[in-house]
Protein backbone atom coordinates (compact mmCIF):
# COMPACT_ATOMS: atom_id res chain seq x y z
CA UNK A 1 0.00 0.00 0.00
CA UNK A 2 1.36 3.45 -0.91
CA UNK A 3 1.59 6.42 1.47
CA UNK A 4 -1.27 8.10 -0.38
CA UNK A 5 -3.51 5.03 -0.05
CA UNK A 6 -2.69 4.71 3.66
CA UNK A 7 -3.58 8.35 4.28
CA UNK A 8 -6.75 8.09 2.24
CA UNK A 9 -7.81 4.96 4.16
CA UNK A 10 -7.04 6.68 7.48
CA UNK A 11 -9.43 9.52 6.62
CA UNK A 12 -12.31 7.16 5.88
CA UNK A 13 -14.75 6.74 8.75
CA UNK A 14 -14.00 3.68 10.89
CA UNK A 15 -10.87 2.78 8.91
CA UNK A 16 -8.21 4.52 11.02
CA UNK A 17 -7.02 1.38 12.78
CA UNK A 18 -6.82 -0.57 9.53
CA UNK A 19 -4.80 2.25 7.94
CA UNK A 20 -2.50 2.39 10.94
CA UNK A 21 -1.95 -1.34 10.67
CA UNK A 22 -0.91 -0.87 7.03
CA UNK A 23 1.43 1.94 8.05
CA UNK A 24 3.01 -0.34 10.65
CA UNK A 25 3.54 -3.03 8.04
CA UNK A 26 5.32 -0.62 5.70
CA UNK A 27 7.40 1.39 8.15
CA UNK A 28 7.98 -0.48 11.40
CA UNK A 29 11.15 -2.26 10.26
CA UNK A 30 12.73 0.76 8.61
CA UNK A 31 12.06 2.95 11.63
CA UNK A 32 13.20 0.22 14.01
CA UNK A 33 16.63 -0.08 12.34
CA UNK A 34 16.98 3.70 12.19
CA UNK A 35 16.28 3.93 15.93
CA UNK A 36 18.26 0.82 16.81
CA UNK A 37 21.47 2.15 15.27
CA UNK A 38 21.04 5.33 17.24
CA UNK A 39 20.25 3.85 20.65
CA UNK A 40 22.09 0.51 20.09
CA UNK A 41 20.25 -1.72 22.58
CA UNK A 42 17.17 -3.66 21.43
CA UNK A 43 15.05 -2.95 24.51
CA UNK A 44 15.77 0.79 24.24
CA UNK A 45 14.93 0.71 20.53
CA UNK A 46 11.68 -1.09 21.33
CA UNK A 47 10.68 1.59 23.87
CA UNK A 48 11.58 4.42 21.49
CA UNK A 49 9.73 2.79 18.61
CA UNK A 50 6.57 2.34 20.68
CA UNK A 51 6.61 6.01 21.69
CA UNK A 52 7.26 6.94 18.08
CA UNK A 53 4.24 5.05 16.78
CA UNK A 54 2.01 6.36 19.56
CA UNK A 55 2.95 9.90 18.51
CA UNK A 56 2.33 8.98 14.88
CA UNK A 57 -1.13 7.62 15.78
CA UNK A 58 -2.02 10.76 17.71
CA UNK A 59 -0.70 13.11 15.04
CA UNK A 60 -1.75 11.34 11.86
CA UNK A 61 -5.14 13.07 11.59
CA UNK A 62 -3.34 16.43 11.71
CA UNK A 63 -0.77 15.43 9.08
CA UNK A 64 -1.38 17.72 6.10
CA UNK A 65 1.16 16.23 3.68
CA UNK A 66 3.26 19.42 3.50
CA UNK A 67 6.15 16.97 3.65
CA UNK A 68 6.14 13.31 2.57
CA UNK A 69 4.80 10.75 5.02
CA UNK A 70 8.21 9.04 5.07
CA UNK A 71 9.92 12.33 6.04
CA UNK A 72 7.39 13.04 8.76
CA UNK A 73 7.69 9.54 10.26
CA UNK A 74 11.49 9.69 10.22
CA UNK A 75 11.42 13.09 11.88
CA UNK A 76 9.26 11.79 14.74
CA UNK A 77 11.43 8.68 15.18
CA UNK A 78 14.61 10.77 15.10
CA UNK A 79 13.33 13.25 17.67
CA UNK A 80 12.20 10.42 19.95
CA UNK A 81 15.58 8.71 19.68
CA UNK A 82 17.44 11.97 20.30
CA UNK A 83 15.34 12.72 23.39
CA UNK A 84 16.04 9.25 24.66
CA UNK A 85 19.81 9.58 24.06
CA UNK A 86 19.81 12.99 25.75
CA UNK A 87 18.10 11.58 28.84
CA UNK A 88 20.41 8.58 28.90
CA UNK A 89 23.61 10.58 28.43
CA UNK A 90 22.60 12.93 31.25
CA UNK A 91 22.89 9.92 33.55
CA UNK A 92 26.23 8.75 32.11
CA UNK A 93 29.84 9.89 32.26
CA UNK A 94 30.89 11.96 29.26
CA UNK A 95 34.59 11.21 29.22
CA UNK A 96 35.36 9.93 25.69
CA UNK A 97 37.27 6.76 26.57
CA UNK A 98 34.79 5.75 29.24
CA UNK A 99 31.90 6.30 26.83
CA UNK A 100 33.58 4.02 24.28
CA UNK A 101 34.21 1.34 26.88
CA UNK A 102 30.65 1.61 28.09
CA UNK A 103 29.26 1.01 24.58
CA UNK A 104 31.60 -1.91 23.94
CA UNK A 105 30.63 -3.61 27.21
CA UNK A 106 26.96 -2.93 26.49
CA UNK A 107 27.28 -4.46 23.01
CA UNK A 108 29.15 -7.49 24.33
CA UNK A 109 26.37 -8.08 26.86
CA UNK A 110 23.65 -7.61 24.27
CA UNK A 111 22.32 -10.99 23.10
CA UNK A 112 20.92 -9.28 20.01
CA UNK A 113 24.29 -7.97 18.81
CA UNK A 114 26.30 -10.17 16.50
CA UNK A 115 28.97 -7.80 15.21
CA UNK A 116 32.71 -8.23 14.85
CA UNK A 117 35.47 -6.19 16.53
CA UNK A 118 35.44 -3.51 13.82
CA UNK A 119 31.71 -3.03 14.19
CA UNK A 120 31.99 -2.84 17.97
CA UNK A 121 34.70 -0.21 17.60
CA UNK A 122 32.66 1.75 15.04
CA UNK A 123 29.56 1.88 17.27
CA UNK A 124 31.70 2.79 20.23
CA UNK A 125 33.31 5.70 18.35
CA UNK A 126 29.90 6.84 17.10
CA UNK A 127 28.80 7.13 20.72
CA UNK A 128 31.50 9.75 21.29
CA UNK A 129 30.41 11.96 18.37
CA UNK A 130 28.19 15.01 18.83
CA UNK A 131 24.56 13.94 18.40
CA UNK A 132 24.04 15.74 15.09
CA UNK A 133 27.18 14.25 13.53
CA UNK A 134 26.24 10.78 14.74
CA UNK A 135 22.76 11.15 13.32
CA UNK A 136 23.90 12.39 9.92
CA UNK A 137 26.53 9.66 9.71
CA UNK A 138 23.97 7.00 10.61
CA UNK A 139 21.48 8.19 7.99
CA UNK A 140 24.05 8.64 5.26
CA UNK A 141 26.38 5.73 5.83
CA UNK A 142 24.05 2.98 7.08
CA UNK A 143 20.78 3.93 5.44
CA UNK A 144 22.15 5.44 2.23
CA UNK A 145 19.68 8.30 2.42
CA UNK A 146 20.30 11.20 0.06
CA UNK A 147 21.44 14.51 1.52
CA UNK A 148 18.21 16.07 0.27
CA UNK A 149 16.12 13.50 2.17
CA UNK A 150 18.17 13.97 5.35
CA UNK A 151 17.82 17.71 4.91
CA UNK A 152 14.02 17.42 4.87
CA UNK A 153 13.93 15.10 7.87
CA UNK A 154 16.32 17.11 10.03
CA UNK A 155 15.31 20.49 8.57
CA UNK A 156 18.96 21.40 8.05
CA UNK A 157 20.69 22.69 4.92
CA UNK A 158 22.46 20.21 2.66
CA UNK A 159 25.72 22.16 3.12
CA UNK A 160 25.58 21.81 6.89
CA UNK A 161 24.81 18.09 6.56
CA UNK A 162 27.81 17.55 4.28
CA UNK A 163 30.02 19.32 6.79
CA UNK A 164 28.64 17.20 9.68
CA UNK A 165 29.21 14.00 7.72
CA UNK A 166 32.73 15.03 6.77
CA UNK A 167 33.62 15.79 10.42
CA UNK A 168 32.12 12.49 11.56
CA UNK A 169 34.15 10.52 9.00
CA UNK A 170 37.35 12.32 10.00
CA UNK A 171 36.81 11.53 13.69
CA UNK A 172 36.03 7.86 12.99
CA UNK A 173 39.12 7.62 10.75
CA UNK A 174 41.22 9.18 13.46
CA UNK A 175 39.88 6.78 16.11
CA UNK A 176 40.71 3.76 13.96
CA UNK A 177 44.23 5.06 13.20
CA UNK A 178 44.90 5.39 16.92
CA UNK A 179 44.26 1.65 17.50
CA UNK B 1 40.33 5.39 2.84
CA UNK B 2 40.10 6.40 -0.78
CA UNK B 3 38.73 9.89 -0.31
CA UNK B 4 37.35 12.10 2.46
CA UNK B 5 33.69 11.45 1.56
CA UNK B 6 33.63 7.68 1.76
CA UNK B 7 34.80 5.12 4.23
CA UNK B 8 35.17 2.13 1.94
CA UNK B 9 37.90 0.83 4.22
CA UNK B 10 35.01 0.10 6.57
CA UNK B 11 32.65 -1.33 3.97
CA UNK B 12 32.35 -4.46 6.15
CA UNK B 13 31.02 -2.36 9.05
CA UNK B 14 27.98 -1.45 6.97
CA UNK B 15 26.49 -4.90 7.44
CA UNK B 16 23.83 -4.91 10.12
CA UNK B 17 25.32 -6.47 13.27
CA UNK B 18 22.06 -6.27 15.21
CA UNK B 19 19.40 -8.92 15.61
CA UNK B 20 15.89 -8.90 16.97
CA UNK B 21 14.01 -11.58 18.95
CA UNK B 22 12.08 -14.14 16.88
CA UNK B 23 8.78 -12.81 15.50
CA UNK B 24 9.57 -9.39 16.95
CA UNK B 25 7.99 -7.40 14.13
CA UNK B 26 4.80 -9.51 14.05
CA UNK B 27 4.48 -9.14 17.82
CA UNK B 28 5.29 -5.45 17.69
CA UNK B 29 2.48 -4.85 15.24
CA UNK B 30 -0.14 -6.50 17.45
CA UNK B 31 1.30 -4.86 20.60
CA UNK B 32 1.07 -1.47 18.91
CA UNK B 33 -2.54 -2.03 17.91
CA UNK B 34 -3.34 -3.02 21.52
CA UNK B 35 -1.55 0.12 22.73
CA UNK B 36 -3.53 2.46 20.50
CA UNK B 37 -6.81 0.81 21.57
CA UNK B 38 -5.76 1.30 25.20
CA UNK B 39 -4.77 4.87 24.39
CA UNK B 40 -8.21 5.52 22.90
CA UNK B 41 -9.86 4.22 26.09
CA UNK B 42 -7.56 6.42 28.19
CA UNK B 43 -8.53 9.45 26.13
CA UNK B 44 -12.23 8.76 26.66
CA UNK B 45 -11.60 8.27 30.40
CA UNK B 46 -9.56 11.47 30.60
CA UNK B 47 -12.34 13.45 28.88
CA UNK B 48 -14.85 12.02 31.38
CA UNK B 49 -12.54 12.89 34.28
CA UNK B 50 -11.93 16.48 33.20
CA UNK B 51 -13.17 18.94 35.89
CA UNK B 52 -15.26 20.79 33.28
CA UNK B 53 -16.90 17.50 32.24
CA UNK B 54 -17.73 16.70 35.84
CA UNK B 55 -19.26 20.16 36.32
CA UNK B 56 -21.23 19.86 33.09
CA UNK B 57 -22.55 16.40 33.93
CA UNK B 58 -23.53 17.64 37.42
CA UNK B 59 -25.37 20.60 35.92
CA UNK B 60 -27.06 18.32 33.38
CA UNK B 61 -28.21 15.98 36.17
CA UNK B 62 -29.69 18.92 38.13
CA UNK B 63 -31.49 20.18 35.02
CA UNK B 64 -32.85 16.70 34.33
CA UNK B 65 -34.12 16.33 37.90
CA UNK B 66 -35.69 19.80 37.67
CA UNK B 67 -37.41 18.91 34.41
CA UNK B 68 -38.76 15.63 35.84
CA UNK B 69 -40.05 17.47 38.95
CA UNK B 70 -41.69 20.15 36.80
CA UNK B 71 -43.29 17.49 34.64
CA UNK B 72 -44.63 15.68 37.71
CA UNK B 73 -46.13 18.88 39.14
CA UNK B 74 -47.51 20.62 36.07
CA UNK B 75 -47.62 18.34 33.09
CA UNK B 76 -48.69 14.99 34.52
CA UNK B 77 -52.43 14.42 33.63
CA UNK B 78 -53.10 12.83 37.06
CA UNK B 79 -52.08 16.10 38.67
CA UNK B 80 -54.51 18.01 36.43
CA UNK B 81 -57.37 15.86 37.75
CA UNK B 82 -56.23 16.33 41.34
CA UNK B 83 -56.05 20.12 40.84
CA UNK B 84 -59.54 20.14 39.31
CA UNK B 85 -60.98 18.14 42.23
CA UNK B 86 -59.39 20.55 44.70
CA UNK B 87 -60.87 23.53 42.86
CA UNK B 88 -64.39 22.01 42.94
CA UNK B 89 -64.21 21.37 46.69
CA UNK B 90 -63.18 25.02 47.29
CA UNK B 91 -66.05 26.24 45.07
CA UNK B 92 -68.51 23.97 46.83
CA UNK B 93 -67.37 25.28 50.22
CA UNK B 94 -67.95 28.94 49.23
CA UNK B 95 -71.07 28.14 47.21
CA UNK B 96 -72.94 26.90 50.27
CA UNK B 97 -73.97 30.50 51.13
CA UNK B 98 -74.77 31.51 47.57
CA UNK B 99 -78.36 31.29 46.31
CA UNK B 100 -79.13 29.76 42.93
CA UNK B 101 -79.72 33.10 41.18
CA UNK B 102 -76.33 34.51 42.28
CA UNK B 103 -74.69 31.25 41.35
CA UNK B 104 -76.28 31.47 37.89
CA UNK B 105 -75.01 35.03 37.50
CA UNK B 106 -71.51 34.07 38.61
CA UNK B 107 -71.52 31.19 36.18
CA UNK B 108 -72.78 33.43 33.40
CA UNK B 109 -70.15 36.11 34.23
CA UNK B 110 -67.47 33.48 34.01
CA UNK B 111 -68.92 32.15 30.80
CA UNK B 112 -69.54 28.76 32.37
CA UNK B 113 -73.11 28.88 30.99
CA UNK B 114 -74.62 30.79 28.08
CA UNK B 115 -75.54 34.29 29.26
CA UNK B 116 -78.49 34.56 26.85
CA UNK B 117 -80.21 31.63 28.52
CA UNK B 118 -80.73 33.64 31.73
CA UNK B 119 -80.82 37.11 30.23
CA UNK B 120 -84.10 36.68 28.44
CA UNK B 121 -86.37 36.85 31.50
CA UNK B 122 -89.57 36.28 29.52
CA UNK B 123 -88.29 32.99 28.11
CA UNK B 124 -87.07 31.99 31.54
CA UNK B 125 -90.46 32.67 33.19
CA UNK B 126 -92.23 30.93 30.38
CA UNK B 127 -89.93 27.96 30.82
CA UNK B 128 -90.72 27.98 34.58
CA UNK B 129 -94.50 28.08 33.66
CA UNK B 130 -95.08 31.29 35.69
CA UNK B 131 -97.59 33.79 34.35
CA UNK B 132 -97.56 37.58 35.01
CA UNK B 133 -100.39 37.33 37.55
CA UNK B 134 -98.47 34.92 39.73
CA UNK B 135 -95.45 37.27 39.60
CA UNK B 136 -97.49 40.29 40.74
CA UNK B 137 -99.06 38.20 43.51
CA UNK B 138 -95.69 36.93 44.62
CA UNK B 139 -94.27 40.48 44.62
CA UNK B 140 -97.05 41.68 46.80
CA UNK B 141 -96.44 38.77 49.17
CA UNK B 142 -92.67 39.62 49.15
CA UNK B 143 -91.67 36.17 47.88
CA UNK B 144 -89.29 37.58 45.22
Amino acid sequence: MTDKEILSLFRQKGQAEKAFNELLKVYQERLYWHVRRMVVSHSDADDVLQNTFLKIWKGLDKFRADSGLFTWLYRIATNEALSFIKQRSAKQINVVNEAEDLVISRLEADEYFDGDEIQKKLYAVLETLPRKQKLVFEMKYFQDLKYQEISEILETSVGALKASYHHAVKKIEHAFKED
Amino acid sequence: MKNGDSINWQEGAKANPFKVPDNYFEDFQSRMLDSIREEEKKEVRSIINLPITRWLSGAAAILLLGFIGFQQLYINPHNDLRAEEAMYSVVEFFAMDVDDWTMTEIMADNELIELDAVDGQAEFLEWMDIDEYTIIEAAMDGAY
